[in-house]
């Protein structure tokens, strides 16, 4: 096991160091560091001297990948792609514009971002599998056809068009909970209450209608006709039979998002004014603060990357057919 | 003979009927959008500020005064031109690259996935953002964005659907017959390939329309005040709140319908291609 672990994470690396490259690509060389100061002091106050001072003050006055002035190893070392892309695998992020370090504010953005994507990936795993069994129960039977097409209508609407609903249902006309806002503690629950269901519904169709699918290949096996020979119940058979060998391509798309969690959602944590990473990164590109974003967007394909290991690890524990070989 | 399965599987299947019906009111806005307009998309007037649907104005006016009926019909042409530019760009280079890769195997394979799966290690809304906050937020960007998050899963079906034919008695004729590989490749392994491509492609469309929308929600899209569905929905949001629906409501069930439209059309496109799946 610890063989094939360190070999996929091996062949984690170049991905990351292409991750990294393709970065420092976009916001190093396609949008250069003259650029960013341009953008940042406004086109009253570009003189070749502020943008030199800009560039100086943030560490950005350095060669691309080779500094020729610099002596020995330094010449490599001493150069923009070292101390502010290759910097970011010892979790170095540097400093975002307001002076503040990139790292620790990840570190206490982390707990409001989890305290939404936590509730809200376990509460919509277990509606969302709930949900499909009920369709399967009920297939080929018009419930099943108007409950799929719930699902299709449910997965074509556009996350901000719930949010915005939800708002005005939940918290204005109905006035249940705060429409935005964050606090510590017990007495935030009420402020988790509606971006967590928001964050449920959003996911439930496209979920609901992909696991049917899967259910449906399941029960069309000869395991399944077996355990009806039994006498076992319809549902019986579903919930233990259907559901525990229909959990192992259910994984594959659910380990992967558990590291990814960390980063919050987007839209949700901006409309809601939760403090959490997702906003953080919208806060960043509107500010056009690209040290964050570019820290921000490491962490994500890191995460994301732990996550297809851990999906692989996963697939050992609940399948016994499985082996790492 | 085509025709005449395409008109089985459409009397059995309701459903895509339908979505090619809304498919046929989408196109037509696309085509006759700006001359189908009773007024000027981007004229203001603040005298109707906020007004709520009414025989002048069906769906309302927004905070400008600017009418959203006209709004929205102006618009079709900009989403449905990003997710179709999008969609077509990465189809083309994806399945150029999927294919030749799965085709011809050893190193230009290896090299393939390892780059489909950089682009996926991505988180996909991130990238899509990252290239538009360094590129600067202009309709091409935001097409090359959308592009670059669809190309693996091109790349990986062509390349899939082709490695298993490369040695396929119909391509090992072509080539005993004296066929180039560029033209194995597009006259005998790509028609085979289409089909369930198609599907991808339909429900693609879909999702690179909500894209553009979410890209346009936080301000990384397509700037106001060019009529767009996805920031007519971001600006209404400020105004349900206060008891003005209207701005959000209609342009979010115009892009709700048009990606509604696309996934049906996928489901109805799949059936076609492939009835083994059919559900």
């Amino acid at each position: 096991m610890s063989t094939y672990l360190i070999r996929r994470l091996l062949y984690a690396l170049p991905i990351l160091l292409g991750v990294n490259l393709i970065t420092f690509a976009l916001f190093f060389v396609v949008n250069s560091p003259d650029d960013m100061a341009r953008m940042q002091l406004g086109v009253k106050r570009v003189t070749p001297e502020a943008i030199e001072k800009w560039k100086v003050e943030r560490g950005y006055d350095k060669p691309l990948f080779w500094n020729a002035g610099a002596d020995g190893l330094a010449r490599v070392t001493d150069t923009l792609f070292v101390s502010k892309s290759l910097a970011m695998f010892r979790f170095d992020f540097g400093r975002a514009d307001d002076g503040r370090d990139i790292a620790t504010e990840i570190r206490t953005r982390m707990g409001p971002s989890l305290a939404i994507a936590l509730p809200t990936f376990l509460l919509s795993l277990i509606l969302t599998i709930w949900f499909a069994l009920f369709l399967v129960f009920f297939r080929h039977t018009t419930l099943d056809l108007v409950g799929v097409m719930l699902c299709v209508a449910m997965m074509s609407v556009s996350s901000l068009f719930y949010i915005i609903g939800g708002q005005y249902l939940v918290s204005k006309v109905w006035s249940l909970v705060p429409i935005s806002g964050y606090a510590e503690g017990l007495d935030g629950l009420r402020f988790l209450v509606l971006p967590v269901l928001i964050g449920v519904l959003g996911g439930l169709g496209g979920g609901a209608r992909w696991y049917r699918t899967l259910f449906l290949e399941e029960i069309g096996k000869d395991y399944v006709k077996t355990a009806r020979a039994k006498g076992l119940s319809e549902l019986t058979v579903l919930w233990r039979h259907v559901l525990k060998n229909g959990m192992i391509p259910i994984l594959t798309g659910v380990v992967v998002v558990i590291p990814t969690l960390f980063l919050g959602s987007l839209l949700t944590e901006s409309f809601f004014g939760i403090p959490g990473l997702g906003s953080y990164t919208i806060d960043a590109i509107n500010a056009q603060d690209f040290a964050v974003v570019r820290a921000m967007v490491f962490i994500g394909s890191l995460l994301y990357i732990i996550g297809l290991v851990a999906t692989d690890l996963s697939y050992v524990l609940v399948d016994p057919r499985v082996r790492f070989d | 003979m085509k025709l005449d399965h395409l008109r089985y599987v459409l009397a059995e299947n309701v459903l895509t009927l339908v979505a090619g019906g809304l498919l046929l009111l989408f196109v037509l806005a696309v085509v006759f959008g700006p001359a189908l307009a009773p007024y000027d998309p981007l004229a203001s007037d603040m005298a109707h500020a906020l007004a709520p649907p009414s025989p002048e104005h069906w769906l309302g006016t927004d905070a400008l005064g600017r009418d959203i009926l006209s709004r929205i019909l102006v618009a079709a042409r900009l989403d449905f031109g990003i997710a179709l530019g999008a969609v077509a760009l990465s189809f083309v280079v994806g399945v150029a690259i999927g294919a030749s890769a799965g085709y011809y195997g050893g190193w230009t394979d290896r090299l393939a996935i390892r780059l489909a799966d950089t682009i996926m290690a991505f988180p996909l809304f991130v990238l899509a953002m990252g290239i538009v906050a360094a590129l600067g937020n202009t309709v091409a960007n935001i097409v090359y964005a959308t592009a670059i998050i669809n190309l693996p899963f091109y790349l990986r079906v062509a390349r899939a659907e082709a490695n298993i034919r490369r040695h396929a008695g119909f391509v090992e004729a072509a080539r005993l017959a004296g066929n180039s590989d560029a033209r194995i490749l597009a006259m005998h392994i790509f028609p085979n390939i289409l089909p369930p491509m198609m599907v991808q492609i339909s429900l693609n469309l879909g999702w690179a329309i909500l894209n553009a929308a979410g890209l346009s929600f936080i301000g990384l899209g397509v700037r106001p005040p060019t009529p767009e569905w996805g920031i007519m929905v971001a600006e209404g949001a400020n105004h349900v709140i206060s008891g003005e629906w209207w701005v959000a409501l209609f342009p979010g069930l115009v892009l709700m319908l048009a990606v509604f439209c696309f996934n049906l059309l996928g489901d109805g496109l799949r059936d076609l291609v492939d009835p083994r799946t059919r559900t």
